[in-house]
């Protein structure tokens, strides 16, 4: 049987995010206008896979998903086995501004998908000139932690079955079993500590 | 001395709800992915429905057996609690949003969860979907 190989291309990154050297992983396709897509809590690009084989949308838009530092192919900066892995607002601006600048992207549109749709507000509030436009997917403006996350992260917990079975009703009960399925997949995926760090 | 009687349901709803829970076991014994997924979990936990508690007793992932209660003091590993109406909810074939979920009625405010919590979250996709079982059993 013949293979059908998809129109995404995959490729490392080499540059700095605050001074420290990282390797980020993204996937593109399409071209036109940039179209930078940043991926949810504890997950990785892959969650785009559909955007990215949409020809409608690459006809016009060069579409580029990256993995976060920590999260799918993206590695963790040099030193990391020492620290406990924590993402704030103004360091995951720093990412993606980052990742623009480091492909030369010029005014990209930028989506994001929960903790990538929260952070929109604040590059609006802050760094609106860099951006042609900004698009929230199931975002808020204010996100306050409502349960014990330390079940998330602990050696006597499968980090990934339980941050999976936590996301598990994040999706509706009518979505495709097979997607809702790939999805939770990304999260078992996840390193440890990576999702609680990211809430 | 006998145990004490279980308390009526207060409304036919309720009386449905304690009925499909009752049919625990032969939903779940069957499904082999779930019983695979529990396979470490042995332990006796209690669902409460208003004010009627039912021990389920888990035996490697496959649901042992389900006494009525109330049986005051007896001691199981955790407690889902919830009103008939949640529980209604929660039990339709494609729930309404906030009812599709133990997480999302817990943050509602319409569930709780509680005592050692260690074996439900260490084993919380299998929780998730066990309880969600009574969707496949018809009512009445």
């Amino acid at each position: 049987m013949q293979a059908t190989i998809e129109q995404i291309v995959g490729r490392y990154a080499r540059f700095e995010i605050d001074g420290r050297a990282q390797r980020v992983y993204f996937e593109e396709a399409g071209q036109g206008i940039p179209l930078v897509c940043a991926h949810t809590a504890g997950s990785d690009g892959r969650q785009w896979r559909h955007v990215l084989n949409d020809p409608e949308i690459t006809r016009d838009f060069r579409v580029l998903a990256f993995d976060m530092p920590w999260h799918g192919k993206s590695f963790p900066p040099a030193g990391f086995e020492t620290e406990a892995y924590r993402l704030t607002a103004r360091g995951f601006m720093n990412i993606i501004r980052a990742f623009n600048a480091a492909l030369g992207l010029e005014q990209p549109v930028f989506m994001g998908c929960s903790i990538g749709g929260r952070i929109v507000l604040d590059l609006a509030y802050h760094h609106a000139d860099e951006f042609r436009a900004l698009i929230g997917l199931q975002c808020s403006d204010h996100h306050v932690p409502w349960y014990d996350s330390t079940w998330l992260t602990r050696p006597d917990v499968h980090g990934g079955e339980v941050c999976a079975a936590v996301v598990s009703g994040m999706m509706a009960p009518q979505s495709p079993s097979v997607t809702v399925q790939e999805t939770l997949w990304t999260y078992k995926q996840s390193g440890p500590g990576v999702f609680r760090g990211d809430l | 001395m006998g145990m004490e009687a279980t308390p009526p349901a207060r409304s036919p709803r309720e009386a449905a709800l304690r009925a499909r829970l009752l049919k625990l076991a032969e939903v779940a014994n069957q499904d082999a992915a779930l019983t695979d997924r529990g396979r470490f979990v042995t332990l006796e936990i209690q669902v409460v429905i208003d004010s009627c508690g039912f021990f389920i007793r888990l035996a490697d992932g496959r649901v042992a057996g389900i006494d009525e209660g109330p049986h005051r003091m007896r001691p199981c590993a955790f407690i889902v609690a919830g009103a008939a109406e949640a529980w209604d909810k929660f039990w339709t074939p494609v729930p309404p949003p906030w009812y599709h979920d133990l997480f999302a009625m817990n943050k509602k405010g319409v569930l709780t969860i509680e005592g050692n919590l260690h074996p439900f979250m260490a084993n919380l996709q299998y929780f998730k979907d066990l309880l969600a079982l009574p969707r496949r059993i018809a009512t009445g």
